[in-house]
């Protein structure tokens, strides 16, 4: 079954195309990961994946229902949810408060509790509930905020660089999440540039440039296409 | 505030597990949780209580003048000091529900219940205008300085143009807009009772009635902000962008909050002008708008308990200085706002209080 597709999407910003024809397709349960030189057009693509920019043209299709003009809180509460690549989070309230405003939007009462201490373990900040948001680490923030958007309990969730500066520590226990809420069932679009990251989760890559999908494939396939490597993995033929 | 979050014992997660009748009026977004609090908020009531029997007939009408005030200061602190948006509109609600006071009692006079027809409708007329522009605002996606700007524009349209309705055409039936002088007239707050009506002029019955719409509002407030809509809108204070990501429709949220604050900001214009009997564009001029902010800021816009306190304050420091200051009560009122903004931008109580719990944990640390 197909989580997320796109039909002939187009974006225009005054004449400047930053996506065009991109005809995506991901299937429920992947790790898919985005790739692509600066400027291609990722945060684009997600931006209109999350409503936050109509397209120019196109539709896009979340479970097979028709999303392109929905807002984005009502694509939330389809089951899409998101990681902002600069930690979303709400810095002068405590963790529990912050996942309190994430979860009380569907459970109430002692099952809010529990979904909430719940999340708290799997982002492993159960010691630092208390503690306020803007005050946790570079990297504990960035959980806190896997820990918001999975607390939503989405079918997609979109990961915008989820390991910009993380240790090296940080990045495998992120990575590590990630998977595990895969084996769960959800399903997981990223947008990544650390390719040793996107080796360890990726089920399938899908390279944009110019706001075009450039290539798709395993992380295997990608790493051996010379075009890939040239614009972006900077192996072969490096024109910078 | 943040520090006042996380120092005060009752954590946002205690919060959550204690007693749900306790659980409505205390909660993360107030300061004082505890019971040294509430002790002190029983005092603070009984002292108001008997003030009317040690004070002189004019010092407990002007405390009642005071107490008019503050529902539209509570009202900002919803709209600014929660959810984030500076509303310079408030002082226009307050014109509006004085003024729709004025011509329903003027015109029906007081007999039958027709001044808190008069109230009803004042406060609704302020909700409806609120709504309206609200909903341009927020569903606009006007925000920051620019919501600011609007609110203000839109409030110093409505004080010109009721300053130029000095002629006889500016009329609604009996009731004349009165222009710069501003509409007169109109009777005070008039309870129907069987053994007569009880007019309630700037005494001791109006006065009590105030007092208890006050801890009422103030504690219907302290619920509201608790709750789950006021979790959203500190939320969308905090983070609108991650808010509206969590699944929240934060425009609904902003509007409805925008027409709460407003509703109340008309509570006051209605209560004032049955108190003095009176309303001008004056009421809402620039002068006013800012000093609301002003009273608002003072105190601690962020909390209602600082907000309600910091307003009575800085309104009975306000009063003596205009009474031996002159206008150099606003020049030190715009002093007050600078250092206010540049050395405690969260408001003087919440200062107060976090620099009680540095010295308290300092002296724990000593111990």
């Amino acid at each position: 079954m197909t989580i997320l597709r796109t039909e002939n999407l187009y974006k225009h910003f005054d004449g400047v195309k930053v996506a065009q024809d991109v005809n995506f397709s991901m299937a429920s349960g992947e790790i898919r990961c985005l790739i692509g030189p600066n400027g291609a057009g990722k945060s684009t693509f997600f931006k209109l994946v999350l409503g936050e920019h109509q397209p120019s043209a196109g539709k896009i299709y979340f479970s097979d229902k028709e999303i392109t003009k929905l807002r984005s809180f009502e694509r939330v509460k389809q089951g899409i949810a998101v990681k902002f690549q600069v930690p979303g989070i709400f810095a002068e309230l405590s963790v529990w408060q912050n996942m309190q405003i994430a979860v009380q939007n569907h459970l109430h009462g002692d099952s809010m509790t529990a979904a909430i201490d719940k999340a708290l373990a799997f982002v492993r900040l159960t010691d630092k509930a208390e503690e306020l948001a803007g005050e946790l680490s570079h990297g504990e923030q960035q959980w806190l905020e896997i820990g918001m958007a999975v607390s939503t309990e989405p079918r997609l969730l979109l990961l915008d660089e989820p390991t910009a500066g993380m240790t090296p520590e940080e990045t495998a226990r992120t990575g590590e999440m990630i998977q595990a809420l895969n084996r769960q069932g959800m399903s997981i679009l990223a947008v990544e540039h650390d390719m040793e990251f996107v080796r360890q989760i990726a089920h399938k890559v899908t390279v944009l440039n110019f706001g075009e999908i450039f290539a798709e494939g395993t992380i295997n396939d990608i790493e051996a296409n010379e075009e890939v490597a040239r614009i972006y993995l900077g192996t072969a033929d490096d024109d910078e | 505030m943040a520090m006042l979050q996380r120092e005060d014992p009752l954590t946002a997660r205690a919060a959550s597990r204690v007693p749900n009748w306790m659980r409505l009026v205390n909660g993360p977004q107030t300061l004082g949780r505890g019971s040294l609090f509430w002790v002190g908020f029983a005092l603070a009531i009984g002292a108001a209580a008997v003030y009317p029997a040690f004070a002189d007939g004019w010092s407990v009408g002007n405390t009642a003048y005071f107490f008019c005030w503050v529902f539209m200061a509570l009202g900002l602190s919803l709209i600014w000091g929660y959810t984030g948006a500076l509303s310079f509109g408030q002082t226009a609600f307050f014109g509006l529900a004085g003024y729709t006071y004025g011509v329903v009692t003027i015109n029906f006079g007081a007999a039958y219940g027709m001044t808190i027809v008069g109230v009803l409708l004042g406060v609704g007329m302020s909700c409806l205008g609120a709504a309206l522009l609200g909903y341009m605002l927020f569903y606009g996606r006007i925000s920051g300085v620019f919501l600011g700007i609007v609110t203000l524009s839109t409030t110093l349209v409505f004080a010109t143009f009721m300053a130029q309705t000095a002629g006889s055409q500016w009329a609604i039936g009996d009731a004349r807009m009165g222009g710069d002088n501003g509409m007169t007239g109109m009777p005070p707050l008039t309870i129907p009772w069987a053994g007569g009506d009880i007019a309630l002029y700037s005494g001791v019955p109006l006065y009590y009635l105030l007092l208890a719409m006050l801890v009422l509002c103030y504690l219907g407030l302290r619920v509201l902000v608790n709750s789950r809509f006021g979790n959203v809108l500190v939320a969308i204070r905090e983070n609108p962008h991650r808010a509206e990501m969590l699944g929240y429709d934060i425009r609904r949220y902003q509007l409805i909050a925008f027409v709460i604050g407003s509703g109340l900001a008309g509570l006051s214009g209605v209560l004032y002008t049955a108190w003095g009997q009176y309303i001008s564009p004056s009421n809402m001029d620039l002068a006013a708008a800012a000093l609301l902010i002003i009273w608002v800021a003072v105190g601690g816009r962020k909390d209602l308990t600082a907000t309600l306190v910091g307003t009575l304050v800085v309104l009975g420091i306000f009063q003596n200085l205009t009474i031996y200051g002159s206008y150099y009560a606003f020049v030190i009122m715009g002093l007050l706002l600078v250092v206010i903004v540049v050395y405690l931008p969260e408001g003087l109580i919440p200062g107060l209080v976090r620099l009680v719990s540095r010295l308290r944990k300092r002296k724990e640390g000593m111990s």
